[in-house]
């Protein structure tokens, strides 16, 4: 049975260390490329975005870590050629083949998200909630490394726990991305 | 960081580059008047249709599409998986319609050449080769809608409207249009009067089509706040100016030219006649070419900001 697995963020606890991004690249072992990709920090499957709302001098401003929402119908397994892009049966994370994958980025142009990256061996990758992590009972990189605990993750039953009486929004969009987004208290 | 330095790092990550679009250029431009090449040359009358040479032209320019289509993948020997997802990805349907295109253009060429081949007359050869004509024909004007709905993607606003279709469309029948006509008058030395000023008058009024498209995209993107960090202005600056004034010379200038040189003497205005067709195909061509190029190059990815 599907237990669709799913990401918890909460933006008041985030101080925009950037530590799930570099823990991110880390684990997957994602160059920088900083010099060899001017203005681009290399394939990036995790990144912090920073919204603003406002007006000084009520203005606020939040930084949110956004993946691949391993969303309940990805536009980037749809419109993948060769059918490199998958969902797996028993928990829904959204994993590409790199054996299937010809390298068309079609997947990128898709993706409201912009969590498929082109990567250094001439693929296309993207966050698998660190697989390797997950089946060695142990969190995914970016979760372990917050430094606010600022990012969780879980099924949508442990999420709906630890919600525990604050309000959360599920990102909205066609794809139905699993994202849920805890309010300022 | 040294030159040398920065050079390593493209030997240790060879394939981590830039997306580069000249390979979706050659393989859209084309495709797009290789399927135009066709349709034309099976719409014409008879007396107009040049058809083996018709079909060796699109198949040439189908062939070198394809490669363009090749060469845009990081994995080229991985190319026919580009097919298997045909059930949901458009992109999977346009490479399944490519290959049915040039596969059934080579099918009819290879047919029509049957008898040469055998050594024996047969009039069914003829008949069975145009049946394969107007099945490419079909798989071309469906492979038009499927390259044009791989382009519709939100994440890309200024590809994502419908006068991408009608620029794909448009531009092949254009296309299509010189390319048969400059073969028929490199193949006929003598051209009657009235199928001339026709013919130009349909390049005339497709180039029109053409430009009346180019300018839609323009004012439909005027305003769109994309831009930021991707010009407005290359859809409106010289590029664009260039570009309009290769389809004007081209599509326009050069066929009326063609129709005056009517009246020069027998023995020069065929040789002139063909060599100003060939120019207009050429402009067109390059024309074509640099739509497309501003088309890849003013397309800023728009990455979704949250809505909850």
């Amino acid at each position: 049975m599907l237990k669709q697995l799913a990401f918890l963020f909460d933006p008041t606890r985030c101080i925009n260390c950037y530590s799930c991004e570099i823990a991110c690249k880390q684990e997957n072992a994602l160059p920088p490329l900083v010099d060899a990709q001017p203005g681009t920090t290399g394939p990036r499957w995790r990144r912090v975005i920073t919204l603003e709302e406002g007006v000084y001098p009520d203005a606020r401003v939040w930084y949110i870590s956004m993946s691949c929402m391993h969303c309940g119908d990805p536009d980037c397994m749809k419109s993948c050629p060769s059918g490199a892009i998958s969902k797996r049966a028993e928990d829904g994370i959204a994993v590409r083949d790199a054996k299937k994958c010809i390298g068309c980025r079609f997947c990128s142009w898709a993706c409201r998200f912009g969590a498929p990256q082109f990567g250094t061996d001439g693929h296309m990758e993207k966050c698998n909630l660190c697989l390797g992590l997950l089946e060695k009972g142990e969190l995914p990189a970016c979760v372990a490394s917050c430094a606010g605990g600022a990012i969780q993750f879980g099924t949508v039953d442990e999420i709906s726990q630890k919600v525990s009486g604050r309000a959360a929004m599920k990102l909205a969009g066609a794809t139905d991305p699993q994202f849920y987004l805890l309010a300022a208290r | 960081m040294r030159p040398a330095e920065t050079s390593a790092y493209f030997v240790r990550f060879p394939h981590y580059q830039r997306e580069s679009e000249w390979p979706l250029i050659i393989y859209t431009v084309l495709l797009q008047s290789a399927v135009g090449t066709l349709i034309v040359g099976l719409l014409w009358p008879r007396s107009w249709q040049i058809s083996f040479e018709n079909l060796l032209v699109t198949l040439a320019l189908g062939a070198i599409g394809m490669l363009g289509a090749i060469g845009h993948l990081s994995s080229p020997l991985r190319a026919p998986r580009a097919i298997l997802n045909w059930r949901c990805s458009w992109l999977s349907r346009e490479i399944l319609l490519s290959v049915t295109f040039v596969g059934m253009v080579f099918l009819a060429g290879l047919i029509y050449l049957l008898p040469v081949l055998v050594g024996s007359e047969s009039g069914h050869s003829a008949l069975v080769a145009d049946v394969f004509r107007v099945l490419a024909g079909l798989a071309g004007l469906a492979l038009l809608g499927a390259m044009s709905m791989s382009y519709l993607v939100p994440t890309r606003p200024v590809w994502n409207h419908l006068d991408t279709s009608a620029s794909f469309y448009t531009g092949a029948f254009q296309l299509g249009w010189a390319v048969s006509a400059t073969l028929l008058f490199v193949h006929v030395q003598r051209i009657e009067a009235a199928p001339l000023v026709l013919i130009a008058c349909g390049l005339i009024v497709l180039t029109l089509l053409r430009i009346y498209i180019i300018l839609r995209v323009v004012e439909r993107l005027r305003g769109l706040n994309v831009y930021r960090d991707q010009p407005y202005s290359w859809l409106t600056g010289r590029i664009r100016q260039i570009r309009i004034v290769l389809a004007v010379v081209g599509g326009v200038v050069t066929p009326l030219f063609s129709v005056a040189v009517m009246f020069l003497p027998e023995t020069f205005s065929a040789t002139v006649t063909e060599g100003i067709w060939i120019l207009a195909v050429l402009l067109l061509f390059l024309g074509e070419g640099m739509d497309r190029w501003v088309f890849f190059e003013a397309s800023p990815s728009v990455i979704f900001p949250p809505r909850f």
